[in-house]
């Protein structure tokens, strides 16, 4: 979609807050937040869905709150649109359920299995499709003007131009299932 | 279950705008008070995921793989041609890094990683994202005037040197490979790796110094 987060080519963001700090995380809600990401059960919620509610943010939260802030809100989003909390429940911050019915608790990973689960995370997302590129390496490419109701991955800044193509670097959006969601296109 | 309705997404956020606590800590108390009492989550797996991302993976592993391609150029082949399975090989192949690709800096070329669209970055080997790769004013203008923004950073690129800017998608990550600095030719692979910045590999840094 053509939202607030396409910020490719924009201006007037001033300056950047440049800074060789490594530390991961620089309060606790970062690092809680990151870690509800990885690990909450969220059965049917695709990467591409996930992203798609994250640009759905109003502009001035987008832009105004911070980044794992972000994930937070989209989080709740999603939950929400999925049945699995109300918004009601969601600005109280307390559950009306009198137990669980989500099936049983998910289970404690240690940090060696979380490592693991890292590992086995490294998802490729190759395909076969029935039909040939449309153009190859060196070639040029005029791209198109417009983009998606869904997440693209076709920047505004990139539209609408000619360019030379300078590597194959896939079809997005169009292998395993757990990325796509109705409406999303193969890219 | 989701019903994929961006509609009603969009009406959820407006909520959430006027309704939610202001202070972010409490919305994502909220959030994990609510998760674990609904059986959606562990917090002993919260605390196992932080403690992998503040601990064990985090940039030293890219410096690792750098170190490694200065030390032998067959493994270097291989990184560049097959950047998965070659850091797999180290055991750091994991989240966002199954579609690598490594671009190598020269004494011509200079490389630039972005990602304008969102905050894609290659969890698996260099950790989370910093807080400026995030933002908008770096988002934006790396694709618009990438010298300037380097210039932001210290890192001056003579005019000769081309500059060439990666902008990561959902699926496709990148590293920046930097150049080894001259005067190391004496030093082992893990004092080499104490050479290399984050910054380096997503090429906001460019001369790693002398030894």
């Amino acid at each position: 979609m053509d939202g607030i987060h396409d910020l490719g080519g924009k201006q007037g963001y001033g300056p950047i807050e440049v800074d060789s700090d490594e530390t991961p995380f620089h309060h606790d809600w970062e690092a809680r937040e990151w870690g509800i990401a990885q690990s909450a059960r969220t059965p049917g919620i695709t990467i591409d869905w996930w992203r798609h509610c994250r640009e759905l943010i109003l502009p001035e939260d987008y832009l105004g709150r911070p980044y794992f802030d972000s994930w937070a809100q989209t989080d709740f989003s999603t939950y929400v649109e999925a049945g699995w909390m109300t918004l009601q429940e969601v600005c109280s911050g307390k559950s009306a359920d009198q137990e669980s019915d989500h099936g049983e608790p998910p289970v404690a990973l240690s940090l060696q299995q979380v490592l693991q689960e890292d590992h086995d995370h490294a998802f490729r997302f190759d395909a076969e499709i029935d039909a040939a590129p449309t153009f190859s390496v060196g070639q040029q490419v005029l791209t198109s003007n417009h983009g998606h109701s869904g997440h693209t991955r076709l920047p505004q800044y990139a539209r609408r131009r000619r360019w030379r193509a300078g590597f194959r670097g896939g079809l997005a959006g169009a292998g395993a299932g757990h990325r796509r969601y109705p409406g999303c296109r193969p890219q | 279950m989701p019903k994929f309705d961006a509609g009603e997404v969009a009406h959820i956020h407006q909520h959430l705008h006027s309704h939610l606590p202001s202070e972010s800590a409490l919305r994502v108390k909220a959030l994990e008070t609510l998760l674990v009492e609904k059986g959606l989550v562990n917090p002993q797996t919260i605390d196992a995921w932080v403690e992998a991302y503040t601990d064990e993976i985090g940039p030293k592993r890219g410096a690792r793989v750098v170190a490694r391609t200065w030390c032998d150029p067959e493994y270097k082949r291989r990184l560049l041609e097959d950047a998965p399975s070659a850091i797999d090989e180290l055991g750091y192949l994991g989240k966002a890094t199954g579609h690598l690709k490594v671009v190598e800096n020269t004494g011509q070329v200079h490389n630039l990683v972005v990602c304008t669209l969102c905050s894609c970055y290659p969890f698996s080997i260099l950790g989370i994202a910093p807080a400026w790769y995030k933002a908008a004013a770096y988002r934006s203008r790396a694709v618009r005037d990438p010298r300037g923004v380097l210039e932001e950073f210290g890192v001056n690129i003579d005019e000769d040197v081309e500059v060439r800017v990666w902008d990561s998608t959902a699926e496709l990550r990148y590293l920046v490979l930097p150049q080894r600095p001259p005067g190391t030719q004496d030093m082992s692979e893990d004092e080499l790796a104490e050479l290399v910045s984050r910054n380096s590999m997503i090429g906001t840094d460019r001369d790693l110094g002398e030894a």
